[in-house]
């Protein structure tokens, strides 16, 4: 009786087994394996990059535990992930995966690095470096390991001035970096209706007054035909934002404002408040005075992006500022009848706000790691060219999960075939999960840019060589200047107190116009929330990384 | 086969029993449970599906109660009131921010907007919109017009209005319409003035989440107002039929409904907000399917109980049935595993009955055994000490330590059991016996150990009544009491002499020792003349063997004449063949061949005089081959010579060991030590011998008077002649020369052996 159902349990226990066997996706063809494997196309040595990666030594399987991050609306099951599969043969390093959706990330990080049991590896997401590295050390520096055992990322490192944001405020670096940069220099670029300009037979307006009177003729001479004057000559979104909102207009003004730090470097390298700047109130007095002969939407402070994109869709739009007109909300038809023109200067200048490329958060290591070495190699290896290039579009040759997506071209670049419907690729290869580390120079060089990034990358050019761009970019404040853990919570308080001010004091301006009475009160309040210690931290801490330099 | 499988062991029989008895149990509460309970189960069906309808009447109220509020908070707020955009444009700048904190208080409607009556924008927490390019291109109803709606929200309202769920295209997000729910609440400034609307827009899903159960069953759910479906998940079932019978009746009611020959529940509660009403419609199948359900928990239930209780009863059928009888198997030897458990329990045990019979036999064949052999030592008198017999006895569970013994020879021949057999099963108070066959003699020598002679006389006769009931010809010798333990031999003598004795003796009685005739006063002195001549044909030089031919002849020619009895006659036998066997075993170590001589078995057989003959011919040339291979190996001629000296010349009296020696050339110290080496004596003992003997000799075969014998024999003085004799007979030599006078006048008076 009992050993009966000792064996039938036995059975059923070796059957389960074989049907867990079974069901684990066979491996892969040979063809695929060798392929993320081999070394990367001829053009990659172009890029600089030595496709030869430092040998991973494979000699002893290794585990490693990884904390993720995950995007939220995105399902992944990263232990039975095709190219971690892959990876793993290729390596020897097996992951004990734990992914947290992105709602979750910073009480579970904050969490995990509370609990002391700390992984082997934290991976893409944000993390507080100087939190966590600087203060409470517990991650681990890395400088000292990148050379030996990250040959792939340590080429590309320097490339486009990628590493100047990674040190921390010791100066050591805690992270690998994450970058997909494109070239692109700054965010909003400037758009005109050239269909309306051919059929008011106007030329393109090259500074303010020229492109007040392009705006008063759009207003009045219903050039989209309709017999309606419902034209908005001049449309705005979200007051703020960074490629729609009104602030991009402060830039035919020599202000480069931007919402994410009230703080900018002027061609002194002095950093100022964007409100003290010469070009603020005239700014402010433009815009009211489009607001007041209705050249500017008068929903330009209230709507989103959603209210302006049905305007612009119903050809009411003349004149605004946009990321790209390829591939976004617009319709082609609409799209097709703007140009990008450089900013209408005023006589204060032009000054865009420029971005810098700058790599995000991609890796770190925790100080609990016993296999530091292994598992940086294993990072590179997702960082070699062919490899990372698979691991965010998907297999290049044929014999792996799904038919190729991608090609090498006749110019021998990485060229996108096809894009899996609904986020498939997620079921293949981590696609933005992914290790990435690709500055402009070596991804020009590597990936055959689709149209909208090239629109993009043309854009940048034109605004470089006509020197319209801020000199110093914001995010040498933003990003690149480090502060301590005060003084960085400081900020964060200064900054929110001065945001809703801005805000309110710019759209009190565009609706109601600037007196000097009010024009004082606005100096007055600005120094009343702190505008003046705001600006001499930053101005610290971008004292303390020039002095670094 | 199900024979031969249930009988393979005990807990087949047992546990398979359990089981049927079990599930037929289990079969049985089931039976009646679902008859029984069968009315309480539907009543509780129809309880669970009127909860469940209850349960959406609740949250869903709820979810409009939170709309509500967030009206009535609106209407309230002081930073709200009615403006136009286009004169106040930062009103819609701050009111954008007032209703992100609604908008993030609630998760049941998907976006909402405010309006105010001539304003002709919305406000949402994202953004303004013209109500123009909201009705135009920002939103698109399916079922209603840009102007329907634009009326809809600019109109004051007393009260709130649901549209019912359709399709609406939001169109900057996407191409593909939406299914909400759409509510219109007017907002009441101070509750009282109507400023404007409120716009939420509910998505079909977050209803059909509210619709779906945690077990997905087949079940229409509506929620109605006016005549009309607002939402609904719905069955094969016209909308119309539905709405007839929910507003058939004010009140909650469960009725039956049949369409088209399937047959449905329909349960409707009237809400208590807004005059909703809410419907559930099931069809009969799954109420059956429900009240299945109900019935299988309660079997599960009945099962999982009854898991561990059968649990329980394998383990006390195991601990306490099995185990057991396995145990008792493996201790009895049955094969365990094949058959009935009881039934090789059964064969084992009488197997162990037989093996019990069988050692109780041989147990006690071996006692007997044992205690024959105890008699045969005892009786030979191999043991030294009398503590060492008492412990022997003891170890044969005899009990022996009685102050007198006897010895008994009985024979029963015409009986059909042994006597021995016969005997110790009828045991005798305070008489502990023992016994031994003697072999080729249907005899049996008993040993009767016993407090006084008398309680073994009792015994002996008692014995010999019961044998005589047994059989006619039973004889029952008795020896005297003993004291020692070493007189056994003895008294076995007596007992046999007894026996032997039982042609002459009226053997109808004991035959007792004391009464037999014996004439062994002389029996000492003649073995003692007889072992003397021996001694001197040993020691005398010439020719031994004729010597000691004479010696036996001579003895026999004695025994013939004296006509000693059986007993004097075996008494003399037992002394000089033991004296004999003494010179021997000085000799050399006695061959255990040799000891049959002096067997005492062998020696009562012994009646005749040739008997003996043959056995001291037999140990005399024994003892010369010895004596030779003493002399020829290890003797040296010197010995042979001073012995030779020491005969020629016993009688002169001047013959000193020291005259001797120095007459060989010898060193007399020397030749003493020498001479005790390879004869055993000291010379000087042996020449006394030598002159005692001739002394002897002369004074038997002659008449000089003891003076000159002495001189004879060489010794000056007479007075020490006299004192050396008497220490080497204990008799003066004028006493011995009278007794050996008288001896000669018995013997020859004498005619023959009298017993009695």
């Amino acid at each position: 009786m009992k050993k009966a159902l000792t064996t039938i349990l036995a059975a059923s226990m070796l059957l389960s087994a074989a049907a867990c066997n079974s069901s684990t996706p066979s491996s892969s063809s040979p063809a695929s394996t060798g392929g993320s494997s081999s070394t990367a196309p001829s053009t990659s040595s172009a890029g600089g990059e030595s496709s030869a990666a430092a040998p991973v030594s494979t000699d002893e399987k290794i585990t490693i535990k990884a904390f993720e991050y995950l995007l939220e609306n995105q399902q992944v099951d990263l232990d039975n992930l095709w190219f971690y599969q892959e990876l793993e043969k290729k390596t020897n390093v097996h992951v004990e995966w734990e992914g947290v959706k992105d709602g979750d990330w910073t009480t579970r990080l904050n969490l995990m690095f509370a609990s002391g049991d700390w992984p082997d590896v934290i991976l893409r997401g944000t993390v507080d470096i100087e939190e966590y590295g600087v203060s409470q050390q517990i991650l681990l520096p890395l400088d000292d390991y990148l050379e030996a055992n990250m040959p792939n990322y340590y080429s590309r490192l320097f490339m486009n001035n990628a590493n100047d944001s990674i040190p921390a405020s010791d100066g050591k670096s805690y992270y690998i970096g994450n970058l997909t940069a494109q070239n692109v220099n700054h965010d909003g670029s400037h758009y005109i209706n050239k269909t309306w300009l051919d059929k008011l037979g106007l030329d393109i307006p090259k500074d303010i007054d020229s492109l007040t009177e392009v705006l008063r003729a759009f207003k009045t001479q219903d050039p989209n035909g309709n017999g309606q004057a419902d034209e908005i000559p001049f449309s705005a979104a979200d007051l703020i934002h960074q490629t729609q909102g009104v602030y991009t207009h402060f830039a035919n003004f020599g202000v480069p404002l931007q919402r994410y730090v009230y703080a900018c470097i002027n061609n002194e390298g002095k950093v100022v408040f964007p409100g003290d700047m010469e070009g603020f109130r005239p700014a402010c007095e433009w815009l009211n005075l489009c607001y007041s002969e209705g050249l500017l939407d008068p929903e330009a402070i209230t709507q989103d992006s959603n209210v302006w994109g049905t305007k612009m869709n119903a050809n009411q739009v003349g004149y605004t500022t946009y990321l790209r007109l390829i591939n976004t909300a617009l319709q082609p038809e609409i799209a097709e009848q703007f140009v990008s023109i450089l900013p209408p200067a005023s006589q204060y200048g032009v000054s865009v706000p420029r971005t810098l490329e700058i790599p995000e958060f991609g890796a770190a290591l925790t100080v609990a790691n016993k296999n530091v070495e292994r598992t940086l190699q294993w990072i590179d290896a997702q960082l070699e060219t062919e490899t990372m290039m698979i691991s965010y579009n998907g297999p290049l040759h044929e014999g792996g999960p799904i038919e190729p997506t991608m090609k090498i071209n006749d110019a021998g670049k990485y060229e996108i075939l096809y894009i899996p419907e609904n986020n498939g690729l997620y079921n293949y290869v981590p696609v933005y999960h992914a290790q990435f580390f690709a500055p402009g120079d070596y991804y020009f060089d590597i990936y055959e840019m689709p149209p909208h990034r090239v629109e993009r990358y043309e854009s940048s050019k034109q605004y470089e060589e006509a020197g319209v761009l801020e000199k110093y970019s914001f995010d040498y404040l933003r990003n690149l200047s480090k502060m301590s853990s005060e003084e960085a919570i400081e900020v964060s308080r200064l900054y929110t107190e001065i945001e809703k001010f801005m805000k309110e004091s710019i759209a009190s301006f565009i609706t109601g116009g600037v007196t000097d009475a009010n024009w004082k009160t606005f100096q007055d309040t600005a120094r009343s929330v702190g505008v003046d210690r705001y600006v001499e931290l930053y101005q610290k801490a971008y004292d303390n990384y020039l002095a670094k330099q | 086969m199900l024979k031969k499988f249930l009988s393979r062991s005990v807990s087949f029989r047992y546990i398979i029993p359990y089981f049927v008895v079990l599930l037929t149990v289990f079969a049985g509460i089931v039976l009646y449970v679902s008859d029984v309970f069968d009315k309480a189960i539907q009543e509780s069906v129809v309880e669970h599906n009127t909860n469940r309808l209850g349960l959406l009447r609740v949250e869903h109220e709820k979810q409009l109660s939170t709309l509500l509020s967030i009206c009535d908070q609106l209407s309230l707020s002081p930073q709200i009131s009615a403006f136009k955009f286009m004169e106040k444009p930062m009103e819609g700048y701050y009111i954008k921010q007032q209703l992100s904190a609604f908008q993030v208080a609630n998760n049941f409607c998907d976006q909402f907007y405010i309006t105010f009556h001539e304003d002709n924008y919305l406000y949402s927490s994202a953004t303004s919109i013209s109500m123009d390019l909201f009705s135009n291109l920002f939103i698109q109803y399916e079922n209603i017009s840009s102007d329907e709606l634009q009326v809809l929200l600019c109109e004051s309202h007393n009260n709130p209005i649901i549209l019912p769920v359709q399709k609406i295209r939001n169109v900057p997000v996407g191409e593909a319409p939406v299914k909400m729910l759409s509510f219109v609440m007017p907002l009441r400034l101070k509750g009282k003035y109507s400023i404007g609307n409120i716009l939420f827009l509910v998505q079909d899903n977050t209803y059909q989440q509210m619709f779906t159960d945690e077990i997905p069953e087949e079940r229409a759910m509506y929620i109605i107002q006016n005549h009309q479906i607002l939402e609904a998940s719905r069955l094969d079932v016209p909308d119309s039929l539905i709405l007839e019978e929910v507003y058939s009746q004010k009140e909650a009611f469960v009725r039956e409904l049949s369409v088209e020959g399937e047959k449905y529940l329909l349960f409707m509660q009237p809400g208590e907000m807004l005059d909703i009403r809410y419907a559930a419609l099931i069809p009969q199948q799954t109420v059956k399917q429900q009240a299945m359900r109900s019935k299988m928990d309660f079997g599960l239930f009945l099962l999982f109980l009854s898991v561990p209780a059968s649990l329980i009863v394998i383990y006390f059928t195991r601990r306490h049935i099995l185990q057991p009888i396995r145990e008792i198997q493996r201790s009895v030897g049955a094969e365990p595993g094949f058959g009935d458990g009881f039934a090789s329990i059964r064969d084992g045990i009488e197997a162990l009955i037989g093996q019990n019979m069988d050692l109780n036999t041989r147990l006690h064949s071996s006692l007997s055994a044992r205690r024959a052999e105890f008699v045969h030592n005892f009786v030979k008198r191999r043991f030294s000490a009398r503590e060492d017999i008492l412990e022997a006895a003891a170890r044969l569970e005899l009990n022996i330590d009685k102050p007198c013994y006897l010895a008994a020879i009985i024979s029963a021949a015409s009986s059909a059991q042994k006597p021995g057999v016969l005997i110790e099963s009828a045991p005798c108070d305070g008489v502990v016996t023992c016994c031994t066959e003697i072999m080729s003699e249907e005899r049996v020598l008993f040993l009767a150990f016993c407090d006084t002679p008398e309680a073994a006389v009792s015994w002996a006769e008692q014995t010999m009544a019961s044998l005589h009931s047994v059989c006619r010809d039973a004889v029952v010798a008795l020896s005297n009491p003993h004291f020692d333990f070493s007189e056994a031999g003895a008294a076995y003598l007596e007992a046999e002499t007894a026996y032997d004795n039982r042609f002459l003796m009226d053997n109808e009685y004991v035959l007792y020792f004391s009464q037999v005739n014996t004439a062994v006063e002389n029996v000492g002195p003649l073995s003692q003349r007889f072992l003397d001549g021996f001694y001197s044909i040993l020691n005398g030089a010439g020719d031994e063997e004729k010597a000691l031919n004479e010696w036996i002849n001579s003895l026999l020619e004695t025994f013939s004449r004296q006509k000693l009895s059986l007993f004097a006659f075996r008494m003399l036998v037992n002394d000089i063949v033991s004296a004999l066997l003494g010179r021997l075993s000085a000799l050399q170590n006695i061959p255990s061949d040799n000891l049959q001589y002096y067997d005492i078995f062998n020696l009562s057989s012994c009646r005749r005089v040739r008997d003996l003959t043959d056995v001291l011919r037999r140990l005399c040339s024994e003892i010369l081959k010895g004596q030779e291979n003493l002399n020829s190996d290890k003797e040296p001629d010197d010995i042979q010579k001073l012995t030779t000296y020491l005969k020629e010349h016993c009688t002169d009296p001047n013959l000193t060991i020291g005259s001797a020696a120095e007459a060989m050339g010898m060193n007399s110290a020397r030749a003493s030590i020498l001479y005790k080496e390879h004869t055993g004596m000291h010379p000087s003992a042996y020449l006394q011998s030598l002159r005692m003997e001739k002394a002897k000799e002369l004074l038997i075969e002659s008449d000089l008077p003891v003076k000159e014998i002495a001189v004879k024999v060489g010794y000056f003085d007479s007075s020490s002649f006299i004192r050396r004799f008497r220490q080497n007979t204990s008799v003066t030599p004028a006493q011995y020369r009278q007794m050996a006078r008288n001896r000669q006048e018995e013997e020859s008076k004498s005619v023959g052996i009298n017993l009695r």
